[in-house]
């Protein structure tokens, strides 16, 4: 289970290049503040507070153990949260076409929110296995996502435009009259990263999408993923528990713990100078290829009731350097200097705002 | 096709199992039935000649061992000669089957129809949309399927023909008409099939969308559901398209449990309504000791169960296209 | 010496005592929650505990103590049949047989298809072939004709042998719904290792999977109740079996022979169908209310408003 990620093994020298914290390339969507809680009969904050932005054609890791809040996060930015799941606050900025409009997709209703899906931003599911109606044909589940938002596309362009899809991620043209229960899971997972390039759209949120396939099928899944992405020039926010598999993918990284963003950075920072002590508890316990042996290890302990209030850290219980302000005080948000949108949520790194240079 | 095969080789045991139940059945009556029956005959007229070796055969008790007796039943059976009915001396009781057959099925079948496809349309809605009528309409469907189809019948009976003389007493048509299509006839016999008909689909739709509105409920997590939402499709075509389309395969699976109910419960429904169907027949032949009567009619009735069950077994195999390839 | 240890092994007792109380707590407040099932236990109480103490009261339902066919009054609270007995008297002595019959009717139906669903699904090969081969069988051949039959061609004047014929004629579905779950046990890591570890089959079938299978068989145990309730009174109502015994099926056969439709008597044959309904809600909230405690998903979606 183990991807290299050789690349970003080469020290980088482009630490401490910039002071600012203004985006290089024009922000897609802009996440601010956004919060969910899961009303039961204890409330569950499962994302507090997040903040992030998605760039143009850039590759997004979000990583994180089950239940840190990562797919709800990801349901929460299409809107997609049902009862009983519940959006408390926060917005979701997603800036339209060319002309600079943005709109907030949490405020999105009905057939706004339906015309606005899988146009501007396509999900591929965590069991992607599952995610095909097991009754119908591929023909008939293309044609019906062509159908919701061209209802003008007559019968024969439909079927042009699935086989077309199809092609494109490597697979024969013929199977589009089979059912998902004659394909293999590779099989299936790939048809449903063709539905999801349906109508090419700015976004495509990946929720462990390959985490359900045999190792050898993920490595191809992958390749054909970063292989499209490239051609197409999408962006890509990946969620995953695998951060190795991020370390080689992404082009920037957030780390998540208890419905919080622990820490944000480049993938190329995380991998030379992570701060977060959970940041590095995690990149520890990925074995190492190409280096020394070294111990491997997890992380002792298990992730927070998210339904108890937490004071202070919420990593403290775990932490191995945590000290005495950590079990009163929630930590600051602190960002580095010299390296572009890098934060981490840490006491370790003082209370003030901004910290000092490499 | 594998599957199709399958299906019609496993009925065609059903039937054969059906016929050898059928052929076991008299040995359960006290005495001598052949005997029993003659003397009867003997009372109401004089029986055809051959009548007491016809009896003999068909109820399994000819001469000699057991696999001659159930050879000769089985050529009996094969000629469609069933005996004559006591109940009804000296027809034929293949004469009295021909005539109350059709009455049963034409009923209990457009009831069954009936009552399945309302009773998922209203699952399907009552699942989906949810909300507070969907859930107040629990506890009454539930009542009403836990009451027994007999009193149904005797219930619909009571108010709205003895109160309120909106429909006929009893019997499928008008005492003053003969049998036959014209006009007046099927008339009465759509007004008189009313209560009867009543009775099925209140007595039965209750199962039909509890069982649809607990699917729904299950598929409307299923991922697939949810993708088709995350693709933006329409809140119908999710609807019907892929969480009824799904949630109603158990429903179909389960049709031969549930056929088994309306059939059951319609005997007694024909009972109380003095219907001229082929329950009451049953009824009838049963309270009279018509055994060669009774004989025929159970084969019927499972024959006819076991047809329905076929039919619906195979559009389950195009319904769901698992099924197909399967083994 | 002698004493101390009777002292730590009270302690100890007391503490099981303790443990298990507040288990049995905790069970009963998850219990609670669920409205359906409260209802329904409470509406299936109130059934049993007529059918234990009411015979006490209602002496002799079968005496002519009143005028013909009177409309309910204080003296007779539901009136009186055909030949001026009372309603209620009668109503109260059927409720024992009445619920005898679908609980033995069930219990038996529910041990059959244990045995053969479980065993079928264990012992697998020619056994299960032979023994799902069957079941399917029975499953499609329809079972009041037969039962019509058998119980009218046998005669009795007790409820024995209604009970029996309905067992063995109602536990094909839910064997097919237990040697499914067997099956999928089977192969579970667990039995596996328990296998490998050479435990005794008989261990295996009633430690590891017969408990896992608890909620389905239950579940199945409640539903053939309401099925052996309802068949009884269909039986009854035709006439068919034992006449004698007072069951609520036995009033409403009478009621209908004697004409209490057309002398406007609904005291007599509404009371007793709607115990039948009343009973067969009950069971059947009762199995609403475990599966809501037991699977969360039906119970998010009857919270949900909109």
């Amino acid at each position: 289970m183990t991807i290299p990620f050789e690349k970003h093994r080469i020290p980088t020298s482009d630490i401490g290049v910039s002071g600012s914290l203004t985006t290089s390339s024009a922000s897609l969507l802009s996440v601010r503040d956004l919060s969910v809680e899961y009303r039961g009969e204890r409330t569950t904050k499962a994302v507090k507070n997040v903040n992030f932005e998605l760039r143009k054609g850039e590759i997004l890791g979000i990583a994180g153990e089950s239940g840190c809040g990562k797919s709800t996060l990801a349901y929460a930015i299409t809107n997609m949260l049902k009862h009983p799941a519940y959006i408390t606050s926060g917005e979701v900025l997603y800036a339209q076409g060319d002309s600079g409009n943005t709109v907030d997709i949490l405020r999105l209703e009905h057939e706004q929110l339906r015309n606005f899906r899988w146009t501007e931003i396509s999900m591929v599911f965590q069991s992607a296995m599952n995610a095909l109606n097991p009754v119908t044909s591929l023909k008939k589940q293309f044609s019906d996502i062509f159908l919701a938002h061209k209802p003008g596309m007559t019968k024969a362009e439909r079927l042009e435009k699935s086989i077309r899809l199809l092609e494109m991620v490597g697979l024969n043209k013929n199977i589009i009259n089979q059912f998902p229960h004659e394909l293999s899971g590779g099989m299936r997972q790939r048809v449903v990263i063709a539905m999801a390039l349906c109508y090419m759209p700015n976004i495509v949120i990946m929720d462990e999408p390959t985490t359900a396939l045999d190792v050898v099928i993920q490595r191809d899944i992958l390749d054909e993923i970063i292989r499209l992405q490239k051609e197409l020039n999408f962006s890509i926010i990946f969620i995953t528990h695998d951060i190795s598999l991020l370390l080689e993918i992404s082009d920037r990284l957030l780390i998540m713990y208890a419905g919080e963003i622990a820490e944000q950075a480049r993938t190329e920072a995380i991998v030379s100078r992570a701060l977060h002590p959970y940041t590095n508890g995690i990149m520890l316990s990925i074995p190492d290829l190409y280096g020394q042996r070294r111990e491997l290890r997890g992380i002792p302990g298990m992730p927070p009731d998210l339904s108890l209030d937490i004071p202070g850290c919420p990593f403290r219980p775990r932490c191995s350097e945590a000290f005495e302000p950590c079990s009163t005080w929630p930590p600051p948000k602190i960002f580095v200097a010299n390296e572009p949108d890098h934060f981490v949520r840490c006491h370790k790194y003082g209370s003030s705002d901004f910290m000092g240079g490499a | 096709m594998t599957y199709f095969a399958r299906k019609i080789g496993f009925y065609l045991l059903a039937a054969w199992a059906a016929i050898t139940i059928d052929f076991f059945l008299p040995r359960l009556i006290p005495g001598n039935p052949v005997e029993i029956l003659m003397s009867r005959m003997a009372q109401s007229g004089s029986p055809p000649p051959g009548e007491a070796k016809t009896l003999a055969l068909l109820l399994g008790l000819s001469h000699g061992n057991l696999i001659t007796q159930y050879w000769d039943y089985l050529v009996q059976l094969s000629h469609l000669n069933f005996g004559i009915s006591i109940t009804d001396f000296p027809t034929p009781v293949s004469q009295i089957i021909v005539s109350t057959l059709p009455w049963t099925i034409v009923l209990v079948g457009t009831c069954t129809v009936i009552s399945f496809i309302v009773g998922i349309v209203l699952g399907t809605i009552a699942g989906f949309k949810g909300g507070k009528w969907a859930e107040a309409l629990i506890p009454s469907t539930t009542f009403l399927t836990s009451l027994p189809y007999f009193f149904m019948a005797l219930l619909l009976l009571y108010f709205l023909s003895y109160e309120f003389h909106l429909f006929p007493l009893n019997g499928g048509y008008s005492d003053s008409l003969t049998i036959g299509f014209t006009g007046s006839f099927i008339l009465s016999a759509v007004y008189h099939s009313i209560l009867p008909a009543l009775t099925i689909i209140l007595a039965s739709l209750g199962g039909w969308l509890l069982g649809m509105r607990n699917m729904v409920l299950t598929t409307l997590s299923e991922d697939y559901v949810v993708a088709a939402e995350a693709r933006g499709l329409s809140r119908r075509k999710i609807m019907i398209g892929y969480a009824a389309r799904n949630a109603v395969i158990p429903s179909i699976t389960g049709f031969a449990i549930s056929l088994g109910f309306v059939v059951s419960g319609s005997i007694a429904m024909e009972y109380v309504f003095s219907y001229p169907g082929i329950g009451y027949e049953l009824l009838q032949a049963i309270s009279n000791d018509d055994y060669a009567l009774t004989q025929a009619i159970f084969l019927i009735i499972t024959l006819s169960v076991l047809g329905a069950n076929l039919i619906v077994d195979l559009l389950y195999g195009f319904i769901d296209p698992r099924t197909r390839q399967s083994r | 010496m002698k004493n101390r240890d009777t002292r730590v092994h009270n302690s100890v007792r007391v503490e099981v005592i303790v443990k298990s109380w507040k288990w049995l707590r905790r069970l009963l407040k998850r219990a609670f929650r669920s409205k359906k099932l409260v209802i329904g236990v409470v509406i299936l109480g109130f059934f049993v505990l007529v059918a234990v103490i009411g015979p006490i009261f209602a002496t002799n339902p079968n005496g002519f103590i009143g005028p013909d066919m009177a409309s309910p009054s204080l003296k007779f609270p539901l009136g009186t049949d055909f030949a001026g007995q009372n309603v209620l008297y009668q109503l109260i002595d059927s409720t024992g047989p009445s619920l005898l019959v679908g609980f033995a009717a069930g219990a038996l139906a529910t041990l059959i298809s244990v045995i053969i669903g479980i065993g079928s699904g264990f012992v697998g090969g020619i056994f299960d072939e032979t023994a799902t081969f069957f079941t399917n069988i029975i499953l499609v051949i329809p079972g009041l004709p037969l039962v019509l039959i058998v119980a009218a061609y046998v005669g009795s004047s007790s409820l024995t042998p209604i009970i029996l014929v309905i067992a063995f004629t109602s536990w094909a579905a839910y064997a097919r719904v237990l040697r499914g779950q067997t099956l999928s046990i089977r192969n579970r890591d667990f039995i596996l290792a328990s296998r490998v570890a050479g435990e005794k089959w008989w261990r295996i079938v009633f430690v590891e999977i017969l408990p896992n299978e608890l909620a389905i068989i239950v579940s199945n145990f409640i539903f053939m109740v309401v099925f052996a309730i309802l068949t009884q009174a269909t039986l009854a109502f035709l006439g068919i079996g034992d006449v004698t015994t007072l069951t609520w099926g036995n009033m409403l056969y009478l009621a209908n022979n004697d004409e209490a439709l057309t002398s406007g008597a609904w005291w007599w044959f509404i009371p007793p169908g709607l115990c039948i309904g009343l009973v067969g809600t009950a069971l059947a909230f009762i199995n609403f209310g475990l599966d809501e405690i037991l699977n969360p998903r039906l119970k998010i979606s009857a919270q949900k408003e909109k």
